[in-house]
């Protein structure tokens, strides 16, 4: 039982970071007390199903010796804070023999993807239904002492390959059985993001910061009067609420408000993870994301999270992206067709054009929440994203749905510490890597062991990364 | 006996009538107390009736999270708002969102809850005949914040509340009250606190001291029933009858059932059963490539209406499970009926519904192997071996090569015949029916002439061997499969326990599945047979701490 103890503990610590600012946080005795004054960022964006064949570049090296490919088109005007990352394998993580084969694929890959942990194993090893290793965005939250948000674009439940769900709707794990549930309603994120409406309610009102914190007091302590009567789990279970309820507390009772103004309050009808299975007259993906980033770009900006984990949609979406023109692409451009996109997942099995154009679109979304970093001045003449470390990448290869050559790429300056503009191709290197890689050269989180690898082979840095 | 009070106070409130609830004197001499309290007092001859096959394992008792569906439908049975299904994280495990295990909360669904919570509270207060559903009573009247919290937890908590469980909600009054609100307002955020509470939005089943397995009190059992009947809470009859203790005697509970049962509203253990189970609820979000037909939006409803209705059929008529590949399907709706069918074609059982048919194919084009896995692992509860390590990629498929030829030609290869040859004839014999289920008599891309005969050899799948010349074959085979019998039990079990058996009650399904075979073979009975057994009506505390 020590590991919820011990949970509580670490998010206690989360809780307080969330609340305070920055420096405040560093109370607790984290690393990043002694660490550079740059707030450096993480943000790791998941795009789901894989990429197209045509994703990855023609030629690796650095500058000039690289070009982006057509489908990273979108990234030109950043290209010098990009970083193309060719030959990274997660397979490891499951096949003693490397082998990249892993079913279901959608599932398992994406639980692995941010933990580098075979959720299979780790539910049979802890005796759990749902389990996981902890992400690599939550030990930097956690390590560092700085809060964290995790959101996403998910409007249409897909299927969970047969496994819990929680590997196929969440990337982030605060602890081995606490997957995090993510934002996709803008206009939720922006209540918690500023605590409440410009136009709050009077403290007498339902909806008020009084009101609610009133109402959370109530449902932590008439829990405890049951808690003694409920089976062992069910506590654990009940605590796990609780914890969550405890949290929004914390952020309720945040007396010091941000430094900046508050962001624009989005204007997008209300939107819910099962609520859109296509574009429409009521709903657009592009709108949905334009909004998000605004409120991903406040957040980072203004310093109320500095580690985001972003899904573009969930595994295996099938989401249809029917306002998304097709183009056909070949590797050195794309021309427009007359029609529009059909389903994710199908696109992904069989129709290529679709397939690529989907792809850029959401490639076309990231560049703009990058653009919009890279306007925003973060102190001696930096912008956030000169701070930032952007992680765009998917779980599985391509069509076929391999755990090899990930398509990943990274953008922003990492504080200097990134070395970018450059098309870097590996030999089958195990993703653990690269989080080990960026969780200590990059952000200096003093991390000694990350994910595991059935194959036996250490855990090493990627030098070719770091500047 | 407080709890008949309230309960009685707000029955009459309801009914506007001014008298007590009519069961309140007579049921209050029985010590519902008791069985919600120590877990004393219960009939242990009767609650043993049909769990008394003494291998029926009751594991260890798990609280749920309300689905979004089960919050929504709660809220507008209570308290008369349709509610907005609300944005939870949401997971589901053996194709069931009622498995207790997978469904977690972290702090953005807090944030959810609770402004859900504002809006229905707000709508209640708002409106006087919601408003009337609970004690009006004035500010200055003593007890009168008492007695409305009392009310609204017996029936969102969906039992009585325990000593001192009820304070925290009187302090949100008072709070409300410092901070300026009139009497209504401190009301509207006291229930604001109820609807966001753990008591609320989990179903606790409260365990005796004397900890062990124990029969679980009548409140847990009359929720289990209307949560598995009804997706929602218990209405004020079953309150009462839990309020008599009446659901400890095998008596009891089949009155409960029988009377959930024939209520409209088990049209919702329709649609969460078989929606889920059945794959009706995936008609909606199934997507199918505009290029190569016009799936429209009403085609979808009335495909899942369809779906459900056929389902209820069995539910409400005495038919063996079997005959769900039989019978025959009513005269399709307007959309339906624009799918291309030969003249005086019927349509027999289950898999000839064009729902079925369409969401185990691809988008633009059918796949055997989709449609035969989804029978053997859906419909008959025998799982695949998983796929081999080194799937080979076939590339080098001859072409043009009709669909059936290329299903087939995968087969060569060893390492992929294993699991393909159980499979792909199942499909192969629906071929027939296109990938939105339409009659066809060649394939449209290639004009091929389709050829739904299959022939298999004996193997331990098919012991017999296969002849199957079409769909009617198909569904005389799955019929006859004794396999199809224990997973319905399986997938009943899974919905209505809330949990997927592991190695503590791995064999309660079929033991099940044994009990429900010696009666009448019907879906009312499976059912009646879940609810009755020990696994249903027992609580087990688990692990010490």
């Amino acid at each position: 039982m020590n590991r919820f103890a011990s949970r509580r503990t670490v998010l206690r610590g989360a809780g307080v970071a969330l609340a305070l600012p920055w420096l405040s946080s560093l109370a607790g005795g984290s690393a990043l007390a002694q660490a550079a004054p740059k707030r450096l960022r993480f943000l790791p964006i998941f795009l789901p199903n894989g990429a197209p064949e045509l994703w990855k570049p023609l030629a690796s090296g650095r500058g000039n010796e690289w070009q982006l490919s057509s489908i990273l088109e979108p990234l030109k005007a950043l290209k010098t804070q990009v970083t193309v990352i060719s030959g990274l394998e997660n397979g490891s993580v499951f096949n003693a023999d490397g082998s990249p084969s892993v079913e279901p694929a959608h599932s398992r890959q994406t639980g692995a993807w941010l933990t580098c942990r075979d959720a299979d194993q780790e539910r049979k090893q802890l005796g759990v239904d749902d389990a996981n290793g902890v992400s690599a965005d939550q030990v930097l939250s956690q390590k560092l002492g700085v809060s964290s948000l995790q959101v996403g674009l998910s409007t249409a439940r897909s299927s969970c390959d047969g496994r819990p769900c929680s590997l196929s709707r969440s990337v982030s794990w605060s602890t081995p059985t606490t997957p995090l549930g993510k934002v996709v309603d803008p206009g939720q994120l922006f209540r918690m993001l500023t605590g409440a409406a410009p136009d709050e309610p009077l403290p007498a009102q339902s909806g008020s910061r009084a009101a609610r914190k009133s109402v959370l007091d109530a449902v932590a302590s008439s829990a405890g009067v049951v808690r003694q009567r409920l089976s062992q789990q069910d506590r654990q279970r009940l605590d796990e609420y609780l914890e969550a309820v405890r949290e929004t507390e914390v952020r309720l009772s945040s007396s010091q408000p941000n430094a900046c103004e508050p962001p624009a309050s989005p204007t997008l009808p209300m939107i819910s993870d099962d609520a859109f299975r296509r574009d429409s007259d009521v709903y657009d993906k592009g709108r949905h994301a334009d909004a998000m980033n605004d409120l991903v770009a406040w957040a980072l900006h203004c310093d109320a999270a500095r580690v985001v984990s972003y899904m573009l949609e969930d595994a295996r979406s099938e989401y249809e992206y029917s306002k998304v023109p097709v183009r056909h692409f070949t590797s050195t451009g794309s021309t427009l067709l007359d029609r529009f996109c059909t389903s994710y997942h199908s696109a992904q099995t069989g129709a290529e054009d679709d397939y690529c154009s989907i792809t850029h679109f959401n490639v076309g979304k990231v560049a703009a929440l990058c653009a919009k970093l890279s306007s925003l001045p973060d102190g001696d003449g930096a912008s956030v994203l000169d701070n930032t470390v952007i992680m765009l990448g998917a779980a599985m290869h391509g069509s076929l749905q391999y755990c090899n050559d990930l398509p990943t790429l990274l953008i922003g300056g990492g504080g200097g510490k990134l070395r970018t503009d450059q098309h870097v191709v590996l030999n089958n290197r195990p993703m653990r890597d690269l989080y080990i890689t960026l969780l200590n050269g990059i952000f200096e989180a003093n991390v000694g062991d990350f994910g595991v690898n059935a194959t036996g082979a250490p855990l090493s840095m990627i030098e070719e990364l770091l500047a | 006996m407080r709890v008949l009070a309230v309960l009685g106070v707000v029955v009459c409130t309801a009914c506007g009538s001014t008298t007590r609830n009519p069961v309140g004197g007579e049921a209050g001499s029985t010590a519902w107390g008791g069985a919600a309290g120590a877990g004393g007092t219960v009939n242990e001859a009767g609650a043993s009736g049909a769990g008394d096959s003494s291998d029926l394992v009751v594991p260890t008792t798990s609280m749920r999270r309300l689905t979004t569906y089960e919050y929504a439908a709660t809220i507008s049975d209570v308290l008369g708002v349709d509610a907005a299904r609300p944005n939870l994280s949401q997971s589901e495990q053996a194709g069931f969102d009622t498995v207790a295990a997978v469904q977690h909360v972290s702090a953005p669904d807090i944030d959810v809850l609770l402004g859900s919570a504002e809006r229905v509270a707000q709508q209640v207060f708002a409106n006087a005949s919601l408003r009337s559903r609970w004690p009006a009573c004035s500010a200055s009247q003593p007890g009168c914040v008492a007695s409305f919290v009392e009310s609204a937890a017996l029936r969102l908590f969906r039992r009585p509340a325990l000593e001192g469980e009820l304070e925290a909600f009187g302090v949100v009054y008072d709070e409300a009250k410092a901070r300026g609100a009139d009497h209504d307002h401190a009301l509207e955020l006291t229930l604001v606190a109820l609807l966001t509470s753990s008591q609320f939005v989990y179903r606790m089943e409260l365990l005796g001291d004397a900890g062990g397995i124990q029969p679980l009190d009548s409140f847990a059992v009359a929720t289990r029933l209307s949560y598995l009947l009804w997706g929602s809470a218990p209405d004020d009859a079953l309150l009462t009858a839990a309020a008599a203790d009446e659901l400890q005697t095998d008596d009891g509970v089949s009155a409960a059932f029988q009377r959930l049962l024939a209520d409209p509203r088990a049209r919702r253990f329709v649609e969460n059963f078989s929606g889920q189970w059945l794959g009706f609820r995936r008609i909606a979000t199934h997507t199918v490539d505009y290029t190569k037909f016009d799936w429209r939006e009403g085609l979808a409803s009335e495909l899942t209406a369809e779906g459900y209705d056929y389902f209820e059929g069995f539910l409400r008529e005495p038919r063996p499970w079997q005959a769900f590949f039989s019978v025959d399907i009513p005269a399709p709706g307007p959309f339906r009926a624009q799918l291309y069918t030969p003249d005086g074609e019927k349509r027999r059982g289950y898999l000839s519904l064009p729902g079925f048919l369409a969401t185990t194919s691809l988008d633009r084009r059918t796949s055997p192997t989709l449609r035969g896995n989804f029978i053997r692992r859906v419909l008959l509860c025998d799982p695949l071996p998983p796929p081999p390590a080194d799937v080979p990629v076939i590339e080098d498929v001859p072409r043009p090569m009709g669909l059936r030829s290329q299903v087939e030609y995968i087969s060569r290869d060893p390492r992929c015949a294993e699991c393909h040859k159980i499979i792909d004839p199942l499909g192969l014999a629906l071929e027939h029916y296109d990938f939105v289920g339409q009659y066809r008599t060649k394939y449209a891309d290639d004009g091929i002439v389709v050829d739904s005969a299959v022939a298999v050899e004996p193997s331990t799948t098919y012991p017999q061997g296969l002849e199957l010349k079409g769909l009617d074959d198909v569904s005389a085979y799955v019929a006859s499969e004794p396999k199809l019998m224990t997973c319905l039990v399986n997938n009943l079990y899974v919905y209505g326990l809330g949990r997927v058996p592991d190695d503590t009650d791995e064999r309660n399904p079929e033991l099940l599945a044994e009990q429900w075979q010696s009666g009448a073979s019907t879906l009312s009975n499976a059912l009646s047979t879940l609810v009755q057994s020990k696994p249903f009506r027992y609580g087990n505390p688990g692990g010490t701490p």
